[in-house]
């Protein structure tokens, strides 16, 4: 005999305890394995989209807004040898059938060659472009519009500008191209047809032509916006070492101007950047820049010329005219404008003085002339005057006015007469007259004035930059990138270079985990299912305890007694712990399948795939191996630490008369714990009743358990109470029962408290539930009073309150009391970060707003707010305000929803988030205020004017939120779906706000809803738990209660005394979890944004009510059932 | 024969809590009491006299207010469990009103079971070999492979008794063996106590109700109040 031996046929002897024992354990380690299961199966779906979503490509060098030459993927490929390097253009576009009857809006149009294949797919296949009708589209999109070989479509893509949309003379907006061919393939994940460097589970919808059909639609031949390649670490320095001055999209005009040494840059752009112009003045000394640009009016004694160029100058520029650089308000003229009236000219002498006036950027296309003599309302305002003096005139016949002073401005080639030319400034053609059009026949757009580079940056500089030509001698084209090189990255100019697969990596690795947070919702039921089989364990070992004083008695050691149970259990427990893992296997298949249905709000738009890992078993066996062992060997010590001759004497039910002797009095410690949980509850409500949102409900939430631990205290307290009063007063069966319930103080106190815990928890939790009725559209709910949200593919440029753009759009009719927008900027490459992406936002998406209109609609409400003073957080009326709030350098306060940045960033109020500028400086997104649960979420908020300043590239809105004021649901309707088709060619699309918000909301209820089934299901099992302690206790009084039905108690009267015993307790337990639950859940119930399920918890009340009163029938049925005598004799 | 002392008691005052209050209900006052080794005694007395309470201080299951309690030699009182655990195991055997067998063993195993607690083990193959022949000197080899459930309580009860008699016990003590068994059982029951403790030259310390099997010990005891008396 060994103790082994013993406690393995202790094992087989109980099977029935070891069975409900291995089964607890099994249901346990089911669902703790299985749910890391769920979490690998995530991680595993997501690594598998984040594979397909980047393909091999290790590397990317991506443009923004500008465009490199096509030979700079050629260079990089060959400057990284054993690696594939390709170049690709990208664009926003939209797909619809000719018929109209399929649309998708923000959709990705892809250029591609064939090399593009490589780096994007995954599979062996690779598709191939045979011609230039190529055209294949992403499965996601041929699966979502039920697309098919051979199916005609139409894909439209903005014509992208040279520079900024909102820059000054970038020209018209709104071009779009169309291509319009038949589907020649659809591509599959695994050959990169989900190809996208946004992280984001749900796949992109792309569209694939040959990269020459995109850019000559676009009219950017030889140009691409993105070098994907298998290579790492090397990548940037070949990036660094390819790069010519053509990608930086500057010109150098090799021709020396004559009679001089001097060359000269220019921009495809128009306006060279700042940082360009300052690293060519640092390596070329000899090098002076040239600022030209449009004036609307040069007016001389009321005679005026409409649009003429004028230009900045220095020094050598002087020279090559002719003339010395004019002074501060000085200007030299083009001999044509100082000539007579008749031919064109303002009829001007030297030292007479001119008027001019220009359009001068406010942000956008928002343009407002300077020098008109009017404000912005056309009121007459004296001081809005430019009067320049003239110092010299240029002659006609000079060589400097030959010089090319004006750059490529879009649509100047092209425009054949003056009045035609589509500068994007809105030009009044009936001021053009017939000596403008003479002028520009002969000199096209030659600079009629010259003045100061000084004076010429202060009347036109803007963000783009201050310069338009930059004259120099030592640098060119063949040594530029030497020279410049060492003080110039592209990242500087807003091109970022990108590590997709660590980018993914880490998107996965930071994403939501999913298996803690199922175990965390199971986390009641896995201690349900724990406590039930472990409490059936000790009383399966204080059935025995007879034995183990006998064991006790003949030597054995408490320690070996303890060894012995615990090697007995162990089997068990080890037992179950393994089938857990076959358990957890059900357990995943059966949550993914509903994740995939019932739950798919949870992670829509993600297909699961099963995975399961080494580490989750190991973890999930050897947790619940673990925490059951420390369990056992707690509740074996209490039993084993009693003495043989206790344990050969124990009889159920009584305590003997030491213990019973210690337990006389409620202790004072009892006492204390009472008040102290009480005064931290009061606490709790104190701290909270000030505040507001998720501090409220915290606290409320605190206070509810506070109270909850106080109720079963003085419960304990008052069992301790009974269970000493005397017995002189008159005996009730009722009376009995209560005192009866006090005899096992602990087991009673078990049954109230588990009950308590139960209905707190189900309460509390589904009070968090939020309401996504769409009704619910004041200002301070989730839409922030806003009818619409609307998201556009390609940005618009316009103001769509302006009476103009709208009648150039085709929604005239509509005022802005009808349809007023909000519009926001959206900053390219963003990701959205919010409960709707698995993945960790690597780049959370930024959007910009002008907050005066929300602080004007007092918009959404607020969780909380940053204190600028001493950083607590206090609630302000006008929060909107903290976006303009002044910040040190580079630090940028913004605004964003509250779980948003608490669990999709991960970041709190008063964080900073790291975020990169254009230029490519390190900015800190200081988190100032979190909205509560709005539809803004996956986004920060900061002012428009800090968005144009760090990225001044990105131009145009491409969000809106939208107030209707149309009086009826009908009229709405109707006006959406003209507004929309309106703007269809921007690929604007609207959507209900209630409706947007109920998606985010739904993610939120939906894992409130997990928590439900999987605590409901745990509150169910302790209620089996309940109903195995009624069964326990009844069963062990058999004799006791056989002894009463001899002295003549009727069965049904024992049989009501058990169920008032046991409804004393159980209902104990609900009021107590119900009255805790009151307080914690009062701040939610009070609010506007609950939804309180009342029928699911009044059904869970019921169950367990229910429950607990068939258990005790059935316990009292089977004590009182059989032979009177037997149970007497077992007295 | 063996003079040594076995059991000695030196002014031993044991008492229990009474009701609620902090009243104390006394159960011996200054006891005084030695068995020598290889006696056998019996106590007698009404139910709640102390006969229980005196056997389980002297089997060490229990312990005196006050007073020297000496075991085989060994003075209890300053004793851990651990050292009581082994002074029973080793030199203590007991044999209780009911059997307490372990149902999920054999009757061989129930009888060798107090070999696994003992800190002297006897090899395996010998500790079976001896309780084989302890088995067959109750006339109970037969059923050595049965489980409990497959005897009669009187069985179970020579069984309990073998069992408590593996380790070579100097003093077995028995609580009321008989009670659960009649009246010729029981009697079969105390001469087979009686010829191990005579053949292991064992003392026996016997509480009983029973007068007639309480004359069949060498020495009677009884209480008279919180006293003991030789009857």
């Amino acid at each position: 005999m060994t103790m082994f031996r013993l406690a393995l046929s202790g094992f087989l002897h109980y099977w029935k305890i070891s069975i409900c024992l291995c089964l607890g354990i099994t249901l346990a380690s089911s669902i703790l394995t299985g749910s890391l299961f769920v979490g690998d199966s995530v991680d595993q779906t997501l690594r598998n989209a984040a594979s397909e979503r980047i393909g091999t490509v290790e590397s990317a060098l991506i443009a923004g807004d500008r465009f490199f030459t096509a030979d700079l993927a050629q260079k990089i490929n060959e400057s990284l040898k054993n690696n594939v390097s390709v170049s690709a253009l990208t664009v926003p576009g939209t797909l619809s059938t000719p018929d109209k009857s399929k649309r998708v809006n923000r959709l990705n149009v892809y250029g591609v060659d064939n090399d593009f294949w490589q780096l994007a797919g995954t599979g062996e296949d690779l598709i191939e472009i045979n011609n230039s009708d190529f055209l294949a589209v992403g499965s996601a999109i041929a699966e979502q519009q039920q697309l098919k070989i051979g199916d005609r479509v139409n894909i439209k893509v903005e014509m992208p500008g040279h520079v900024s949309r909102d820059a000054p003379l970038s020209g018209e907006t709104g071009k779009l191209a169309t291509i319009s061919s038949e589907i020649t393939h659809i591509v599959s994940a695994d050959s990169g047809g989900h190809f996208s460097l946004r992280a984001n589970q749900s796949p992109a919808l792309n569209i694939f032509v040959p990269l020459k059909t995109l850019q000559e639609e676009i009219s950017k031949e030889d140009r691409v916006n993105i070098i994907l390649s298998s290579a790492t670490e090397r990548f940037e320095k070949a990036v660094q070492e390819s790069w010519t001055h053509l990608d930086l999209e500057l010109d150098f005009n090799s021709d020396n101007i004559p009679n001089t040494e001097l060359s000269k840059f220019q921009s495809d752009r128009v306006f060279i950047s700042d940082k360009v112009e300052s690293v060519i003045m640092s390596v070329d000394s000899t090098a002076e820049p040239v600022l030209s640009y449009l004036i609307n009016d040069i007016e001389h004694k009321g005679n005026t010329v409409p649009y003429s160029v004028g230009t900045g100058i220095g020094p050598q520029s002087a020279k090559l005219l002719g003339i010395q650089v004019p002074r501060e308000n000085e200007v030299s003229l083009n001999e044509w404008l100082s000539d007579d009236i008749e031919r064109g000219g303002l009829d001007i002498q030297l030292g007479e003085s001119i008027n001019i006036s220009y359009f001068s950027v406010i942000n956008t296309r928002e343009f407002t002339t300077v020098g008109d003599q009017l404000d912005e309302n056309g009121h007459e305002d004296k001081a809005d005057i430019r009067t320049l003096s003239v110092k010299s005139i240029v002659p006609s016949n000079s060589s400097g006015l030959k010089i090319d002073w004006v750059p490529e401005f879009p649509g100047l080639k092209t425009a054949k007469t003056l009045s035609s030319w589509e500068s994007g400034l809105p030009l009044d053609t009936k001021k053009i007259r017939q000596e403008d059009e003479q002028y520009w026949d002969m000199y096209r757009a030659t600079p009629k004035m010259f003045m100061s580079i000084e004076l010429a940056r202060h009347y036109w500089g803007n963000r783009f930059g201050n310069a338009t030509s930059i004259f120099v001698s030592k640098l060119n084209g063949e040594n530029f990138h030497e020279l410049t090189s060492p003080h110039l990255k592209l990242t500087d100019l807003g091109m970022q270079i990108r590590h997709p697969r660590k980018e993914s990596e880490n998107s996965v690795s930071n994403a939501l985990n999913f298996g803690q947070l199922f175990a965390s919702l199971s986390g009641f039921l896995i201690l349900s299912a724990l406590l039930l089989s472990l409490m059936l364990c000790m009383f399966a070992v204080e059935s025995r305890s007879a034995q183990l004083g006998a064991l006790g008695a003949i030597g054995f050691t408490p320690n070996k007694l303890r060894n012995l149970l615990l090697f007995e259990f162990l089997i068990a427990v080890l037992l179950g712990s393994l089938l857990g893992a076959a358990g957890g296997y059900i357990y995943t298949k059966v949550t993914l399948m509903a994740l995939s249905s019932v739950w798919i709000d949870a992670a829509a738009g993600v297909q699961f795939i099963f995975e399961a890992r080494t580490d989750s078993l190991i973890y999930g066996t050897l947790g619940i191996f673990a925490f059951s062992s420390i369990v056992i060997r707690l509740s074996v010590n209490k039993i084993t630490s009693q003495s043989p001759k206790e344990l050969l004497s124990s009889t159920h039910g009584l305590q003997s008369p030491a213990k019973r002797r210690i337990g006389r009095r409620p202790s004072l410690i009892l006492c204390i714990a009472i008040i102290v949980s009480f005064s931290l509850g009061i606490i709790c409500v104190a701290f909270g009743y000030g505040s507001e949102g998720a501090k409220l409900a915290g606290a409320f939430f605190g206070a509810g358990f506070f109270f909850l631990c106080g109720f079963i205290q003085i419960f304990s307290y008052y069992l301790k109470s009974i269970s000493l009063t005397s017995g002189a007063k008159k005996t009730y069966l009722n009376r009995i029962a209560k005192r009866n319930a006090a005899r096992r103080p602990g087991r009673s106190l078990a049954v109230a408290s588990t009950v308590a815990a139960g209905v707190f928890l189900i309460i509390s939790v589904n009070a968090f539930r939020l309401s996504n009725s769409p009704s619910n559209n004041t200002n301070e709910s989730g839409t922030g009073g806003y009818e619409f949200f609307a998201e556009s593919t390609l940005p618009i440029y316009e103001d769509l309150n302006d009476t103009k753009e709208r009648d150039n759009f085709g929604f005239e009719e509509y005022t802005t009391e009808d349809i007023s927008f909000i519009p926001f900027r959206v900053i390219k490459d963003g990701e959205e970060a919010s409960c709707q992406n698995l993945n960790h936002a690597v780049k959370p998406r930024i959007i910009a707003v002008k907050p005066e209109s929300l602080i004007h609609d007092q918009a959404f409400k607020f969780a909380s707010v940053l204190n600028e003073t001493n950083g607590n957080t206090t609630m302000h009326k006008s929060n909107w305000e903290l976006l303009k709030k002044k910040s040190p350098a580079n630090v940028i306060p913004v605004i964003g929803d509250q779980a948003s940045v608490m669990w999709a960033m991960k970041k709190k109020l008063g964080d900073f988030i790291d975020y990169t500028a254009e230029n490519g400086e390190s900015l800190k997104l200081q988190v100032t205020g979190l909205l509560e649960n709005s539809i803004l979420q996956g986004n920060l908020v900061l002012s428009e004017k800090n968005f144009i300043k760090y990225f001044p590239s990105s131009s145009g809105y491409q969000m809106f939120l939208v107030n209707s004021g149309a009086i009826d649901k009908k009229s709405e309707s109707e006006m959406i779906a003209n507004v929309t088709k309106s703007l269809e060619q921007r690929g604007m699309e609207f959507v209900s706000s209630g409706i947007r918000l109920a998606q985010y909301t739904r993610v939120q209820n939906t894992y409130i809803s997990i928590f439900s089934a999987l605590g409901g299901l745990g509150l169910l099992l302790g209620t089996l738990g309940v109903g195995m302690l009624i069964a326990r206790s009844v069963i062990e009084r058999r004799s006791e209660l056989s002894i009463m039905t001899a002295l003549g108690f009727r069965r049904s009267s024992i049989t009501q005394m058990l169920i008032s015993e046991h409804l004393f307790l159980v209902g104990v337990g609900i009021l107590s979890g119900l009255f805790a639950s009151a307080i914690a859940v009062f701040p939610n119930i009070s609010g506007k944004g609950a939804q309180f399920p009342i029928d699911f918890l009044f059904g869970i009340v019921l169950l367990i009510c229910i429950g607990s009163i068939t258990f005790c029938i059935i316990a009292a049925r089977i004590s009182l059932k059989g032979n009177l005598i037997e149970g007497i004799r077992t007295e | 024969m063996d003079h040594r002392m076995i059991v000695q008691l030196n002014n031993v005052t044991k008492s229990y809590p009474e009701g609620t209050n902090s009243k104390r209900r006394e159960i011996f006052n200054n006891l005084s009491l030695s068995i020598k080794s290889g006696q056998s005694v019996s106590v007698v007395g009404p139910s709640g006299c102390g006969k229980s309470t005196l056997l389980n201080i002297i089997g060490t299951l229990d312990s005196p207010d006050s007073g020297e309690v000496k075991i085989c030699g060994k003075g209890i009182t300053d004793l851990n469990d651990q050292e009581l655990s082994a002074l029973r195991a080793d030199n203590i055997g007991f044999v209780f009103q009911s059997h307490h067998l372990l149902p999920q063993i054999t009757v061989l195993e129930n009888v060798t079971l107090p070999n696994l607690a003992s800190s002297e083990k006897i090899e395996r193959n010998k500790c079976q070999k001896r309780a084989i022949e302890l088995l067959e000197s109750v006339g109970m080899a037969d059923h050595a492979n049965k489980m409990p459930s497959e005897i009669s309580g009187g069985e179970m009860q020579r069984v309990a008794a073998v069992r408590s008699m593996i380790n070579s016990p100097e003093l077995l003590l028995a609580d009321e063996p008989t009670g659960a068994l009649d009246r010729s059982r029981g009697e079969e029951l105390i001469t087979l106590l009686l010829k191990l403790c005579e053949e292991q030259k064992t003392s026996l310390i016997l509480v009983t109700h029973d007068v007639k099997i309480a004359s069949r010990m060498e020495r009677n005891l009884g209480f008279d109040g919180t006293e003991i008396v030789e009857v």
